[in-house]
């Protein structure tokens, strides 16, 4: 029998190392790429049916962001947002105590002079200012130092 | 003979990927065949420590963990509590401490650092009491424990009786436990109703004396513009808007009488904070004035 080794080899090699080098087909397929930033927040904006005052303050809260903060942007420097913050305060504590509560954080918030050096930073790169900080209650209170990001 | 002719021309091929290759194979095969166990005890303990000097701790507690499984050693025990106690795993640290109190040869040492576990949990009563208790305290290092016991008083629980707390230290460190005494003693807070009056008398004035100079001139800004719109609409004859204004301007004085005290209470936390972040670098600079043990690389 006339058997040609030389090409027997070589074709053996050639098989051999093509089936190994194409069984990985999925190094090759198609990626599908994301570019849109991730959320770093956004306000609830749920109606809360705890009680009637929270049921007509978050049903107005939803109007107000359906109607004009999303349209108009994510101006607030703080996190969280005035809106976000009346709500949290109301429910925390009373209406009396959140309506002054909203009243001082709108005050901080329309401050023109420099106030960075009096927050820390949230990691939405806002102005972290928390409710908790604002009720009055001393074991409440948490302090940040102005050089950390919080989470 | 053709046959023969093609076995010549595969074995050349053979020879010749044999004599290229050849090196690479020999030093395969000295690295593969050796008969050396690098998983030995001894290199299992050289490679931990080597973790745990490079503040590696987590995986310098699994080789060690491992290396106890053949052999029993204290000094391993003692860094595994060590390397959970750094880690903030401080309940661990506490049980793996204890495990050491009885006939080890670091049975002062492990005592010493289980209080030293507790007191970083940051419940200093907690702490005094196992020290009053006097159950696991050892006998060696009584003086540093006094140390810890009198600081302690700083982090929570007021002022530490002063001549108790000056007699625990020596000179060179009674200096900077007086100037932390002076500064629990008078702390410097502003007082909460002060911020409130001063505010219900000039708006924004409570908040500029707690610091915040720039919310306090918003604050009378508002207050005064809305009373200003007020009273001339009250002077012009417009009512409905008179009362709205007057409405808003009451609404923005009781939130900054309010804030202003809110205000003065963040400004004592901070105080406090200060004082307790500066008080724990001091102890941490200081080694919380623990002996220093060769072992722990520290």
């Amino acid at each position: 029998m006339n058997i040609n080794f030389t090409k027997v080899i070589i074709i053996s090699i050639i098989i051999s190392s093509c089936s190994f080098g194409q069984n990985d087909w999925n190094k090759w397929g198609k990626a599908e790429n994301n570019y849109q930033l991730p959320v770093q927040h956004k306000n609830k904006n749920t109606i809360s049916r705890k009680n009637i005052g929270l049921l007509i303050l978050t049903s107005l809260n939803t109007t107000y962001s359906f109607f004009i903060s999303e349209l108009d942007g994510d101006n607030c420097p703080f996190y969280p947002s005035c809106s976000a913050f009346f709500i949290e305060s109301v429910e925390e504590t009373n209406l009396i105590k959140g309506f002054l509560m909203f009243g001082d954080r709108f005050t901080r918030d329309t401050n023109i002079f420099k106030r960075l050096p009096y927050y820390p930073l949230h990691i939405s790169g806002k102005l972290y200012d928390p409710v908790n900080n604002y009720k009055l209650d001393k074991n409440q209170i948490k302090y940040y130092p102005r050089d950390i990001v919080v989470k | 003979m053709l046959l023969n002719k093609h076995f010549k021309v595969y074995y050349f091929f053979i020879a010749t990927c044999v004599i290229l290759f050849s090196p690479i194979f020999r030093v395969n095969v000295y690295s593969q065949n050796s008969n050396e166990d690098i998983f030995t005890l001894k290199n299992r303990l050289a490679f931990g420590d080597n973790l745990f000097c490079e503040q590696d701790y987590l995986r310098a507690i699994s080789e060690y963990r491992l290396f106890l499984m053949e052999e029993n050693n204290d000094t391993v025990r003692f860094k595994i509590a060590y390397a959970l106690n750094e880690m903030g795993k401080l309940d661990e640290a506490i049980d793996n401490y204890k495990g050491l109190f009885y006939n080890t040869s670091l049975t002062e040492e492990s005592r010493l650092e289980f209080f030293k576990a507790n007191f970083k949990k940051n419940n200093y009563s907690g702490f005094r009491g196992l020290v009053d208790q006097n159950v696991y305290r050892g006998d060696n290092y009584s003086t540093v424990l006094n140390k810890l016991y009198q600081i302690s008083y700083f982090l929570e629980g007021g002022l530490p009786d002063s001549s108790k707390l000056f007699s625990a230290f020596a000179e060179d460190d009674r200096d900077m436990m007086k100037m932390f005494y002076l500064k629990k003693k008078y702390p410097g807070y502003v007082s909460l109703e002060k911020a409130g009056i001063l505010s219900a008398i000039i708006p924004g004035l409570g908040k500029i004396y707690s610091d915040e100079t720039g919310d306090g001139i918003t604050a009378f800004l508002y207050t005064s513009v809305l009373g200003f719109l007020a009273y001339n609409n009250f002077i012009n004859d417009h009512p409905i808007r008179a009362w709205i204004f007057t409405g808003l301007a009451g609404y923005f004085y009781a939130a900054n009488i309010y804030g202003s005290i809110a205000a003065a209470q963040n400004y004592n936390t901070a105080i406090n904070f200060r004082f307790d972040t500066e008080l724990k670098l001091y102890l941490n600079n200081k080694k919380y004035y623990f002996p220093d043990y060769e072992f722990l690389c520290r």
